[in-house]
This record gives structure tokens, sequence and C-alpha cells, in this order.
């Protein structure tokens, strides 16, 4: 077989039912066509899977694929994708994380990892330089994912890295996250979930190969030359994400009203000072930390030292503050950090969970959930109710075994479905859409559900990165979260970070142009692409996501955001009288997309895509 | 009259009182490019400027008891 540059060149297929593996070839073809990690996701996705299975039944694939940029020294190539569909939501699902993870595991031998069946007895995988095998699990079953990470190091490898489930995944909490490097998440939409009904407790990964690649010396240059435009642009000081991390964030949103509080009910919140990127550095930051190759070290080792809530580990993220925080109204950072790591410790998505905390909230101050539901009454505030809840979620104790369902089906349950904070069933990032217009939008239309991830405007409406548009004005968004959604996949592809790509490596032209990332993936590969094709593999990416979700029953019925979001005037803040205009913003996205009124790909565009 | 500023995220080193959060007196009319000119903060540092939480329009007119709220180039999470 010809040598792949970028690549490992090899798949490994676990058939969890039988306890078989086997490897295949990377093929090139569909490597060039969907260039990697998210794309090819979906690629095996609707290949292997069906759009209506179960979830959390033996024959919902479970993929794990690297792009060819992971393990490189490309700056921050350091991501990987998850890629199933979704117990939570019953859509696709792809969660992205960092890390060190990733890149072992292609240097283990493997670009990609495709998970079939269900175990009869919990088992892990590990692969040593190519040799992979699966291992009873029994041993670790009940294990935190901290302690998992300790006892996989202690029994494979000092060096090993690993991704994991803790308890709420063999739980199959509904959003619970694969876990690596300890406190990095695979986070949304039920990843963990899915591995636990397959009883995989855990992969763990060690290797030395190195990714080959096209044009070393090119990359070299290439990347020297990226890092000191880096180092140049923060002669003034040092990145604000590696300072404040993610956290900082809110001080742009609840400036701009947008910081969801109370489950949405207001726009501003009186405590975000406390539970922003300042409060956290001086009070809990131990040092920043990096995931591989990354220049930004925008993660947080923190601890919490003194008083009721203590604890080590890392976060909050920005999200996190947002969910277990504000949308709570809570602003007790120390609480907001046990919260966090409970759920990093027990493997559940901070977002969702917090979200749903929210949600029971308001369902109790207005009267539809009853205390003795809850075991405790529930209002707004509450830190002590968040940390507490958070814990009963991960075992599915109490009323924790209704929060472990999500928000849609809790607030359904109490008759209040439009008191769920959610597109498509799942929780909303930590900004309201009416006073960020096309992150509605972006809402809306996102495959997995309510995610800032896939395609987020935020950078533009409310950052001015890589250009400044005005929150408010609905106009022209249609097209801008297109362009945003379609770089959002490349970024996926490659085995990128977001926040490292979108100041460094994108242009805004009249559109949004990968021309770093194409760049950097022609060193790497030697695919020769133009810039014209990258956009387009962006463009295959996000259509194939949308056939897999036409397939399992999603279109423009369930493009939408809740009652709330569309017409309930915010009520403070600058953004104080506005909602959502979704209905314009739609009709117009799907004519720029090629997609009928209904949100289905039409046959010119899946023509031009290569996709029929 | 009088404005209120808040320099987020290092550029509370342009405050003249060393907090982020200040009042300042201007003349009538004094426009956003102004008072950051005044302040020494130069434009691609001020990549976001708010005016009562809304983005400035460039040579926007400042009125009394304005706040303006400026950050520097971010990425967000
Ligand atoms: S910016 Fe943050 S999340 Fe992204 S690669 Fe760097 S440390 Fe990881």
């Amino acid at each position: 077989m010809a040598q792949m540059y970028g690549w490992l060149g090899k798949v490994l297929l676990v058939d969890l039912t039988r306890g078989e593996l086997r490897q295949e070839p990377l093929d090139p073809r569909i490597a060039r066509n969907y260039i990697g990690g998210r794309g090819l996701g979906i690629h095996y996705l609707r290949t292997l899977g069906s759009p209506t299975v179960e979830p959390l039944e033996p024959d919902n694939p479970l993929i794990m694929s690297t792009g060819p940029l992971t393990g490189t020294k490309a700056p921050t190539g350091a991501r990987y994708m998850v890629t199933t569909k979704s117990p939570l939501t019953g859509a696709i699902t792809c969660a992205n994380s960092g890390g060190h993870f990733p890149a072992m595991m292609k240097r283990a031998g493997f670009d990609a990892i495709i998970f079939t069946g269900a175990a009869p007895e919990p088992v892990y995988l590990w692969i040593n330089n190519g040799e992979a095998e699966l291992r009873p699990a029994g041993h670790l079953w009940g294990q935190d994912t901290h302690q998992t990470h300790q006892s996989l190091a202690g029994e494979t490898h000092p060096q090993a890295r690993t991704a994991c489930i803790g308890p709420a995944g063999e739980n199959r909490v509904l959003f619970a996250a694969i876990m690596n490097d300890k406190d990095r998440a695979a986070g949304r939409s039920g990843v963990g979930a899915v591995m636990g009904a397959k009883k995989l407790k855990a992969v763990a990964v060690f290797g030395e190969q190195a990714v080959p690649l096209h044009d070393p010396e090119g990359m070299n240059r290439e990347v020297a030359r990226l890092l000191k435009v880096f180092k140049d642009s923060y002669k003034d000081g040092p990145p604000p994400l590696r300072v404040y991390g993610t956290a900082i964030t809110a001080t742009a949103t609840n400036n701009y009203g947008v910081l969801p509080t109370r489950n949405c009910r207001q726009g501003t919140f009186e405590g975000a000072d406390n539970i922003g990127g300042q409060a956290l550095t001086e009070r809990f930051l131990k040092k920043p930390k990096a995931c591989f190759s990354c220049p930004i070290a925008c993660g947080r080792d923190t601890a919490v030292e003194e008083g009721p809530y203590q604890g080590a580990g890392e976060g909050p993220e920005y999200e996190t503050l947002y969910a277990l925080g504000s949308a709570c109204g809570v602003d007790d950072l120390a609480a907001i950090t046990k919260a966090n790591y409970i759920c990093n410790e027990m493997g559940m998505d901070t977002i969702t969970m917090g979200a749903t905390i929210a949600c029971a909230m308001e369902l109790y101050e207005a009267g539809y959930l009853p205390e003795s539901d809850v075991g405790r009454p529930l209002r707004f505030g509450d830190a002590g109710a968040v940390v507490e809840l958070t814990s009963l979620t991960a075992a599915r104790r109490g009323f924790g075994e209704l929060l472990a369902q999500g928000s849609l089906r809790l607030a359904t349950r109490y008759g209040h479905p439009e008191l769920a904070m959610v597109a498509k069933g799942q929780e909303f990032a930590g900004y309201d859409p009416r006073g960020v217009q096309g992150m509605g939008l972006a809402y809306a239309t996102s495959p997995i559900g309510a995610s800032h991830m896939r395609g987020d405007p935020a950078y533009i409406e409310l950052l001015g990165v890589p250009k400044l548009l005005d929150p408010l004005k609905w106009e022209g968004k249609a097209q801008l979260i297109k362009d945003w959604q379609d770089v959002f996949c490349v970024i996926d592809a490659s085995g990128l970070c977001v926040f490292f790509s979108v100041r460094n490596l994108v242009e805004a032209r009249e559109d949004i142009a990968p021309s770093g990332i194409t760049k950097l993936l022609n060193l790497a590969t030697g695919a020769d692409y133009t810039l014209e094709e990258v956009i387009r593999v962006g463009e295959r990416i996000f259509n194939a996501e949308r056939i897999f979700l036409n397939q399992a029953g999603f279109s423009r019925e369930q493009d939408t955001l809740p009652p709330r979001i569309l017409s309930e005037p915010m009520p403070d803040g600058p953004a104080r009288g506005m909602v959502c205009q979704l209905e314009p913003m739609l009709t117009e996205y799907y004519t720029v997309r090629g997609w009928s009124q209904q949100g289905l790909p039409q046959p010119e565009i899946l023509g031009q895509l290569g996709l029929i | 009259m009088d404005i209120n500023l808040k320099l987020l995220v290092g550029l509370k080193k342009h405050s003249p009182t060393g907090e982020p959060e200040f009042t300042m007196q201007v003349p009538q009319g004094t426009t956003v490019e102004q008072v950051l000119g005044g302040l020494g903060i130069a434009q691609e540092r001020a990549k976001v400027v708010l005016v009562n939480g809304r983005q400035a329009q460039s040579g926007q007119p400042l009125q009394s008891g304005d706040l303006v709220v400026v950050f520097p180039p971010m990425e967000g999470g």
C-alpha cells in the first residue's frame, strides 16, 4: 500500500459482542473527501450505522476519529471526534476533545477506532504501539474517571493516555461524557452513555510512531511562522485565554446582556463578576494547562482548598460557569467549581447538568414540581442544591433519576416542555439567542442540537473574530451561519482546536476562508487541496450529517427554539425587548444551503457534493 | 458631562485611576474614538467597544451618563 501522509493509514474495528479486533487500511479516497476527524465520523456512521437505531442498542456504532493534523506540530493539532447517535436527542452527535489522548491514539498506530456491538461483561481496549487487545474491566467498573486513569496507568504503561467513562456513563445518564486525560471531555449529547451501554469502560493508548508528513520541512517553517505571528500579536501581554481561561467570556456575554440567567428568564446576571475569569484566576487557579501542541493553554488546573466545597481538578470553563452558575442564579464560585469537579469525576456534561437543574428550579418556583419529588426546596440561587443534585444525578438516585434524562424529558414529565431551554432536545450553550440573533439560527440548525461548537457566531457577533457584526441584527446572518458551520466542519475534521483556528487560520473575506488550515493540510497530507475544495469538504460533512438527521426523522419542525426565545421579549439589559427572529433567518438559510423549505438537502446540492 | 468606562481584560493599565471601572469628565459631543485616543488605547487594541451594551458606531457622539465598555481582541469558549 502506498504511504499515506498525515496518517498512520490504519483503522481499528472492534466488535465488542464477539470480542474480535480487525484492522483495515484507511481509504485514501475517503480521507481526501472528508479530510478526517468529524468527516470520517459521519462517513463511518452512515456506512456502518442506521439513523433509526435505538442509541443505546448494540448496533449503534461509536466512532473515535483523529484528523490529519492531530499529533503533528500544527498548533493545537490535539483533537479527536467521537461520533454516534445520541441517546439524549436521537440525532447524530459528534463530541470533540483535546488533551493528549488523541495525539497518543494516533502515535499508537490508529487514525480511527470503530466500536460496534456490546460486550457481555465490562472491557477496556489497550493499544500498545500498534498491538490492540480487549481486556476485562470488571475491576474498574464503578471507579470514577480519575481512579480509572490511575488504575490504567498502573496496569498498562506509565505514559499511557486514557479515555474513559465514569459511573454516569455506566449508569447511562443521557448526557454522560467520555473523559480523557482525566478532565478533558468529549462532553455533549451522551456519548458516555453509549460507551456505557457497550460495557466499554476505557481506551488506553501508548505509542511512539511519528505521523508521516508530506513536507516535514515546509511544515516546520509554517509552524514557526504561525507561532511567531501568534507571539507578536500578544506583545502587550499574554493571551486572555491563558490568563483567565474561557471563563473570560462571561465578561463579554454579561456586558452584551446575553448571559443566560435563571433558565433564560434574564440576560444579565448580577453575580457575573463573581463567576468570571478574573475571580477564577484570583481564587482557584494553580496553573494554565495546554493540550498537545498548543501555544494558548486555556486549560485551568485549579483547587478549592477551603470551605465546604474542597477539591482539585480542571476547570470550570465558561460554559460550565453559565450552566451551573448564572443559569441556576448561583454566583458561589466554589460551589460551581465543586459541581464541575463532580461532573468530571463522574463523567457528565456540565452544560446539560447545569441547564437541567436550572429548568428544575423554574419548574419548582412556578409550582409545577412538588418539593416532595425533589426531596428539598429548589429555588434559584441555591448553591448547595446544585452540588447535591449533581452527585445524585451521576448515581441516578432520588430526584437524580429524573435529572439524568436532561431538561426536555424533565419538563415534559411535569407538563411544561416549553421551559426546557433546548434545541433538538439539547441544552443551550452560554448565549441567549435573543441578544445574539445568529446564535439562534446556529442552535436551531446545529446537527447535534443547541451547541456553540458547530459554527460559533459569537466570535463574529460578540468578539469581532475575524470580523465584527451587530448581534442584534438578523439580516445577513443566514449566509454567515452557513459559512461558519462549514468552516467549523473543516476545523473539526483537521484535528485542530477552534480557539486557535478562528484567529490564526481563517480569513474574513465576503465569506470566511480557512486558508491557513488549507496550507497546513497540504503540508501534512500532500493532497494539494485548493481553498475552494476544502470549503466544499466542510459543506459535504455538514450535508452528510443533515442526511443522517433527516433519515432519523428531523426536518424544519425540529429546527426550532423554545417559545421563550421566539416570543417572550428579553426583559433586561442591552438586548431588552428583543426576541429571536428565527423564522426569516431559517427560510433564508435553507435557500442559501440549497435545501428545501422543509430542511431537506436537494438533489442538486447533493450531486455537487458527491453525496448521491 | 460625565461618562462611565470599563476597560476589560488587560486594558486596565490605560485607566487613570488604575481601576478598570471609572468615571470621566468629557466635553459635550465627544466621540468614542476621542475618548479611547485620550486614554492611549490603540485602535486595534479596542477590538470591541460597547456603549450601553450596544456596539459603538464609528464617530458616535457620547451622551452624559453613557457606559462605555472596551475589550481587546480575545477568543472565547
Ligand atoms: S486552546 Fe485550550 S482547548 Fe484549545 S488546544 Fe489549547 S489548551 Fe486545548
